[in-house]
């Protein structure tokens, strides 16, 4: 059963079309983006079930080589989207590719990244999709900006505004980084250097726009560092702080007088 | 692929009522919820479990907007300039703002079958299964809706050529 024309193709009305237009062409900031991919990463090593899986991927971002986890047929595309995080500890991400696994000679998968989305054909289902991050070179993207805008146009203060967007977007990209470091060290057991590096993500980045998601993983270094009593203190400052923040939930098992077993 | 689906949920928050200073975080939030309820999700059913979490979140910020709402008082300042003039029309933070203003005022289950139809192109069919109603009530809901919509855009445009002219 079709529906009726959309409202922006059936209609003649300036205003009409530009209130239309305003509500189809919202769009997620890079900070939305930044923020979720922090919080993903926080949900990734609860949802994935304990440290193996973490602990084999960050070993593997951190010897450089970029390998896709371990799919089951029944891993969702949200599961693999929670590996990423993981997976950007030693490479910064500036965009990341839909990549098709395929089998190497030695059974190994290895990536390789696809231009176009093509359909999978027959009846087969289409095999799982991995995300995997590009190679660091693209953060003089924000360098190489300015040129091409001046290629196609644009006017001084569109030029500054775009330059100053690309700029806001390089230092997330560098405090995404950061944390996902951060994380593949107490996913990998290192929560002492966790803790030094969310230090120097403090010096860095004070007031960054993952602050909250930096003070979140401090508790949970500490936590795992077996500095019980200065994580719940962290934690329930937190909670004082941000009580409706969405990291409040995960923050709150370390908030609690008795230690949580199995976290 | 992430950023298709930011986008998705980021506007449908926004269009379902969220104001923009608390987007970032229920576009977090909602990311957060799917993530902890992964295994109730079926490879396939992602796009629409996104869905419903972002309308259950907004409909959860516009609950305490109104109860605030309720305790201090709202004034919505009438609009005073043209809203039709070029000018007006390209100035989308203003757009934006007469947006919100007309859906906030559509009754809670149209607006959510005529942001769903309008702003994701999103099938009848699938509108029917996010919001678990049948077809045909999701038909008659974005008709009453479509109706609606264009008689306040209109209203809102006469009303203020009325007061120019005068």
């Amino acid at each position: 059963m079709n529906g009726p024309t959309r409202l922006r193709e059936l209609s003649e009305n300036e205003l009409e079309s530009a209130l239309l237009g305003v509500g189809t062409d919202y769009r997620s900031s890079p900070r939305m983006r930044a923020k979720t991919l922090a919080a993903l990463g926080f949900a990734g090593s609860a949802a994935l079930g304990g440290t193996a899986l973490a602990t084999e991927v960050a070993r593997s971002a951190i010897v450089g080589s970029v390998k896709v986890a371990k799919l089951t047929g029944k891993v969702t595309w949200l599961k693999t989207l929670i590996s990423v995080p993981l997976l950007t500890a030693a490479v910064a991400i500036p965009t990341m590719y839909a990549v098709r696994s395929a089998r190497g000679p030695d059974g190994a998968r290895t990536v390789a990244p696809i231009s176009s989305r093509a359909p999978a054909e027959g009846g087969a289902p289409s095999p799982p999709l991995a995300i995997v991050p590009t190679p660091a070179a693209e953060i003089a993207e924000s360098a190489s900006a300015a040129p091409a805008l001046e290629q196609a146009g644009w006017q001084t203060g569109d030029r500054r505004r775009a330059a100053r967007r690309a700029a806001a977007r390089t230092v997330l990209t560098r405090e995404l980084a950061m944390l996902d470091a951060a994380r593949a060290s107490v996913a990998s057991g290192s929560p002492a250097s966790a803790l030094s590096l969310l230090d120097t993500y403090d010096a860095a980045f004070a007031g960054g726009v993952l602050r909250l998601e930096a003070e979140v993983l401090r508790v949970e270094a500490l936590a795992k560092s077996g500095q019980t009593d200065k994580a719940r203190a962290h934690a329930q400052r937190f909670l004082r702080r941000h009580p409706t923040s969405p990291l409040a939930r995960r923050v709150r098992v370390y908030a609690t007088a008795s230690r949580q077993s199995g976290s | 692929m992430l950023d298709d689906y930011l986008d998705f949920v980021a506007r449908v928050l926004r269009n379902a009522g969220t104001p923009e200073r608390d987007i970032d975080d229920e576009v977090q939030r909602t990311f957060i919820v799917a993530t902890r309820r992964l295994a109730d999700i079926r490879p396939g059913a992602e796009k629409a479990f996104l869905a419903q979490t972002a309308l259950h979140l907004a409909a959860h910020a516009r609950r305490t907007i109104a109860r605030r709402r309720e305790v201090f008082g709202h004034e919505t300042a009438p609009e005073a300039d043209p809203v039709a003039t070029p000018e007006a029309l390209a100035d989308r933070t203003r757009m934006r703002r007469l947006l919100d203003r007309i859906l906030d005022q559509m009754e809670t289950n149209l607006r959510t079958v005529f942001v769903l139809y309008e702003f994701e192109e999103m099938s009848m069919a699938e509108i029917a299964e996010i919001l678990t109603i049948p077809q045909g009530t999701v038909a008659s809901r974005l008709r009453r809706a479509r109706a609606e919509f264009r008689a306040r855009v209109r209203n809102l445009e006469e009303t203020l050529v009325g007061e120019e002219k005068s």
